[in-house]
């Protein structure tokens, strides 16, 4: 079970003058897997622009801040995300894309596809829809930032906190990747 | 009172080159039709940068960062700026700050190097034979302006061109104007001449292994090349400047010509960037030294 | 005195050669100790300009033979530094060897090869440094092949190379003995008849002139000689390459500043209607393009080369390209430029040399793709060749600078543009491979193989922080080695140029190194202020690495294939590739090989055919001889 609450991790103090800039300058790496990544470059160019707030695509998960799932997550790809994640350097959120992160949206009963982000990585925010339009993307980014401002964000935390539940969590869907046949086996 | 000078010329380096990116960035978003982030967001972002946390791989990383860091912010005391001069007997000795930057260039990439990533390496392979390709051409039209201002002191050929804008290399030597500016186009890194930080190609190239503060003394870095480049090349082609104010005016109209181009421009393929660079600058830098030697 | 010295050399060698295999620490720290009291004596010579020493050695008719040593300028500062570092080598050979099997009688034959060194270098007549120069090219011969086979094959490249060169000189001796109006083996007294002898017979003077430029670029490996170089330094013995690139491949550079530049300088004193181009002789801007030729060469040959020791001697090729054509802009500032960056290159050379013998020593591997990440396991010898390439690709503010910075004074107030910019094509393609060699050995991933290599013993250690020392030193006070230099250039009629310890003016502009040094120093200590703010950095293992998310266990990825080292300047090599196959030497000279050996055949072929073949050779040959008899 989750030892300790966000409630308890709030940012205080100067790190509250910091965030200010973190808000400000949200680097992204978006995984893109999922359909939703479709929404993102109308996102990114002319009509609706994110680069006003600072948010930019980055290259790779040392320079971000911010991780994008956008869609649906295979466990395969799931192991890749974790590592993604453990990757990136603090302070660092997560943002699940869609409703397939919220619940496993369509793919609800599918075996290979998980259906709740948040319980294998601290998500700190959700936007749904399937897929979620720009304007609900932005709005989205603008609730992260005000939550960030107020030191409310701090999913990375939570993950330091309970590192065993989330790798517990973690542990018993990664299991399903393992090969069925071990590489000795097919030569066999 | 000497530390306090360097300090001054190192901030203003850093500001004025962070400005210039965030001014920038706006401009490139202006006209690509979209809003763009504030002026100041290059200083948001570096302060942020420097509030994150931060890794490397072992001290050779961190020594080359900041030798890179070093090199530039070295290299700005010998440039004139305006009407400063931080050194009177080297008031910009054109073979030093040459040599003296790729301490800049040498630490970066050792620094990136040591993190071990390929696609750092590869970056790094890139930007050093893209270097070949530029110097040449820009030191060829340098060679004929130390020729005919008989120093090799960016001083004296910026005294050489005071009064009036007809006495500027601008107007006197254009085809080497020319061949500077398609060089400087290659040492801002811009496009067409972006191979070596290619994002989804090799992951922003030397920048792969970078995060927090290492990413931030990396930005500075970039901050402060700009403002190193295109202020000598103010020196060499735009007469200097008679307050700062003017020198930085300057530098920005350079930039600005550089991010049009880099706005409207695809990528070249990394052969052919050397290659054009081989040709049409060198031929314009030649045609100007040729001039210069004939008459 | 100086022979006294050269014949302890002797002893020396003999006692080396009587202590045998079995004691090779006490002879390589007995030579390292009796080369520090050489150097020790030459110091005690200094100052002692004009010494000529006779020994007559046999007389035949009128002619004596005999041996003149003399101390000149010149030949004192040549003498002096290549000691030095001869001792810095030395001291690394002590350990290197002790458990080397194949050293066999290395040491007998350098401390004999020392010897010679010196003798060219106070010689003061053409047959004693003939003699000289010819037990050089045996014995260093011998050391760089000491019975191994690859070895064999690579010192053919050199002792052929060294051989045509040698014969010339020998055919230039004769001729300048030979003409009336010269007929002295002074080498002093020969300059300056041959200067005014270039007035009346142009063409003498010229293939005399010729004869000798061709043995002093075949020894220095300018172009077309560029080839021996890389083949002789791979192969041979890891402590003797930093003595090959140091200090050997120089004597062809002395030997152009002893006669070729005095000469030409001379002759633009004494002839009035020479053509000239820019101030200079044509054929000395012929020979100086020569000489950037060599530069580019060099720096192109060394980026697409894989083999470490192989690259370093290609990067040396191109160093001595700087230094060839520098001299012979024959300005204060060009002899003097050209003649710090043999001493810089000296320095920095060798400590890159002891730097790579210093890796293979531990990893035994050559090839740079198969090592890597060695920097956090031998953090001095990384150190060394980190500094040594700085220098060598003339970052401020170590040595390299301060003579690339007088060299581009020479060639700029010279109005060379073209030159100008071949040197420094040259000089930015040494940040490439110099960058490479630095990624390759010592950046990027550390194979599994090599989890277990420390750093070298501390002997080992010692020439290699010497020889960071003297980098930063020469680099923050150049004038320590250009005051001597001055005296040499002085004696070659030149105003030299004006140095003090740590300024040097130019005509162009002027430099304070000791500024430059501390500009450095303080620019770092501002960036280091930044690198303080925020939290402290912390460490990862180096394979917890971008992989686009892959786990690398998981995807079999090692350290080995995650390390960027093979092909590194592919798309350099793509870009010259036409212009390589169309041009290269190498070829050539293959085909010369070729050619002779089908012709060597044809004759043995035709000497075992029948009696009737080889009386035909006979006669061919006698004919042959009468005709050149009767020509000359």
């Amino acid at each position: 079970m989750i030892q300790t609450s966000t409630k308890d991790l709030h940012d205080s103090g100067f790190e509250k003058v910091l965030n200010f800039f973190r808000k400000r300058s949200m680097w992204m790496l978006h995984y893109c897997t999922g359909c939703g990544a479709m929404e993102l470059p109308p996102t990114m160019t002319t009509r609706w622009d994110m680069e006003r707030f600072g948010i930019g695509p980055m290259a790779t998960p040392r320079q971000a801040d911010l991780l994008l799932i956008t869609g649906y997550l295979s466990i395969k790809s799931l192991k890749r995300v974790i590592r993604t994640y453990e990757q990136m350097q603090d302070p660092k959120w997560v943002i699940g894309f869609g409703s397939c992160t919220i619940n496993g949206g369509i793919y609800y009963d599918s075996y290979t596809v998980i259906n709740r982000l948040s319980d294998y990585i601290p998500v700190d925010l959700t936007i749904e829809g399937c897929m979620p339009r720009p304007e609900a993307i932005m709005t989205g980014f603008q609730t992260l930032m005000d939550a960030i401002q107020k030191g409310e964000a701090v999913g990375y935390k939570k993950y330091k906190e309970n590192y065993e539940w989330y790798k517990k969590n973690q542990d018993s869907v990664l299991g399903r990747t393992e090969p069925v046949f071990t590489s000795s086996e097919v030569k066999k | 009172m000497i530390v306090l000078k360097f300090i001054g010329y190192g901030f203003t380096a850093i500001i004025i080159g962070l400005l210039f990116m965030g001014i920038g960035r706006k401009y490139t978003a202006r006209i690509q039709r979209r809003y763009g982030p504030p002026f100041w967001q290059a200083f948001i972002d570096v302060t942020k940068l420097f509030s994150k946390q931060s890794l490397s791989h072992n001290w050779i990383m961190d020594f080359g960062i900041l030798m890179g860091f070093a090199g530039i912010v070295g290299t700005i005391l010998f440039m004139p700026i305006g009407p400063w001069h931080f050194f009177s007997l080297m008031n910009g000795n054109i073979v030093i700050i040459m040599y003296f930057m790729t301490i800049g260039s040498l630490g970066m990439a050792m620094g990136v190097s040591a993190s071990g990533n390929p696609n750092s390496t590869i970056g790094i392979s890139r930007a050093l034979t893209l270097m070949v390709g530029y110097e040449i051409p820009f030191v060829i039209a340098v060679i004929g302006l130390i020729f005919v201002s008989k120093s090799s002191l960016l001083g004296t050929m910026v005294s050489l061109q005071s009064g009036g804008i007809m006495n500027w290399n601008i107007i006197k030597y254009p085809f080497g104007f020319i061949a500077v500016e398609m060089a400087l186009q290659a040492m801002l890194g811009e496009k067409p001449f972006d191979v070596i930080t290619a994002p989804s190609e090799i992951a922003s190239g030397p920048m792969v292994e970078l995060s927090g503060k290492m990413m931030g003394l990396a930005f500075l870095q970039h901050a402060a090349q700009i403002f190193l480049e295109t202020g000598i090349v103010v020196n060499l082609f735009l007469g200097g400047a008679n307050n700062i104010w003017e020198f930085f005016l300057k530098q920005f109209v350079l930039f600005i010509l550089s991010l049009t181009v880099n706005a409207i421009s695809p990528r070249f393929k990394f052969e052919d960037a050397v290659k054009w660079l081989w040709t049409w600058p060198t031929v314009f830098a030649l045609i100007q030294l040729l001039i210069i030697i004939l008459t | 005195m100086i022979s006294n010295i050269l014949l302890y050399t002797m002893i020396a060698a003999v006692i080396s050669f009587a202590l045998g295999q079995k004691l090779k620490a006490v002879r390589w720290s007995f030579s390292a100790l009796f080369l520090g009291y050489v150097g020790f004596q030459l110091y005690g010579l200094y100052g002692q300009w004009g010494m000529v020493e006779t020994h007559n050695i046999f007389s035949l008719g009128s002619i004596n033979f005999s041996l003149n040593f003399g101390i000149t300028k010149l030949g004192w500062f040549f003498a002096f530094f290549t000691t030095i570092i001869n001792i810095m080598i030395w001291i690394f050979s002590i350990v290197k060897n002790m458990n080397e099997k194949e050293e066999r009688g290395i040491n007998f034959l350098w401390i004999l090869l020392a010897g010679s060194n010196l003798a060219i270098f106070f010689s003061v007549d053409w047959i004693t440094f003939f003699i000289a120069w010819e037990i050089m090219t045996w014995t260093s011969f011998f050391i760089i092949t000491p019975g191994w086979k690859n070895s064999f094959k690579a010192a053919n490249w050199y002792f052929i190379l060294s051989m045509f060169g040698a014969y010339a000189m020998l055919v230039g001796i004769w001729w300048l003995y030979a003409t009336p109006a010269i007929h002295t083996l002074n080498i002093a007294s020969s300059i300056a008849l041959l200067a005014k002898l270039s007035i009346t017979a142009p063409g003498t003077v010229g293939i005399i002139i010729a004869l000798f430029v061709l043995s002093f670029f075949a020894k220095s490996a300018v172009f077309p000689f560029h080839p021996w170089p890389a083949e002789a330094h791979a192969e041979a013995p890891d402590d003797f390459s930093p003595y090959l690139s140091g200090i050997m491949i120089k004597y062809g550079l002395y030997g152009i500043l002893l006669f070729i530049v005095p000469l030409f300088i001379q002759i633009m004193k004494v002839n009035p209607n020479i053509a000239m181009v820019n101030g200079i002789p044509v054929y000395s801007y012929i020979l100086a393009w020569f000489g950037a030729i060599t530069a580019v060469l060099g720096t192109y040959l060394a980026i697409v080369s894989n083999d470490m020791k192989k690259l370093a001697a290609y990067s040396t090729v191109s160093n001595i390209g700087y230094a060839v054509t520098s001299m012979f802009i024959l300005s204060s500032a060009g002899v003097t430029g050209g003649l710090f960056h043999v001493v810089n290159h000296a320095v920095f050379k060798s400590a890159i040399f002891l730097s790579l013998g210093a890796v293979k020593f531990r990893t035994h591997e050559r090839e740079m793709h198969k090592l890597g990440g060695l920097a956090t396991k031998m953090p001095i010898t990384f150190l060394t060749f980190l500094l040594g390439i700085i220098a060598a690709a003339g970052i401020p503010p170590l040595n390299g600078y301060a003579s690339k910075w007088i060299i581009y004074q020479a060639l700029l107030s010279g109005h060379f543009p073209f030159l100008t910019t071949m040197i420094f094509l040259a000089s930015t393609g040494a940040f490439l491979y110099l960058f490479r060699a630095l990624h390759s050995i010592f950046l990027g991933q550390l194979p599994r193989k090599f989890n277990n290599v420390k750093e070298v013993p501390f002997l080992m250690q010692i020439p290699m922080i010497l020889g960071i020392l003297s980098m930063l030193g020469i680099g923050y006070a150049p004038g320590i080695v250009l005051k001597p230099i001055g005296l040499a250039v002085k004696a070659m009629g030149l105003t030299p140029m004006t140095v003090e310890n740590t300024l040097m003016v130019g005509k162009l502009s002027s430099i304070n190194t000791a500024v430059v040094s501390s500009t450095f120093i303080g620019a770092f200590f501002f960036a280091f202020a930044f690198y303080l703010i925020g939290k402290k950095r912390h460490h990862v293992e180096p394979l917890d690495n971008y992989t686009a998310g892959q786990d690398p266990e998981e995807f079999g990825l090692t350290p080995e294939l995650y390390h960027f080292a093979l092909k590194f300047y592919e798309p350099v090599k793509n870009i010259f590739r036409p212009i390589e196959e169309k041009l290269n030497i190498k070829n050539y000279y293959r085909a010369l090989v070729r050619n002779a050996n089908s012709f060597g055949a044809t004759l043995s072929e035709m000497f075992k055919l029948s009696g009737a073949g080889s009386s035909m050779i006979f006669v061919l040959g006698l004919v042959v001889i009468i005709l050149a008899g009767w020509m000359l």
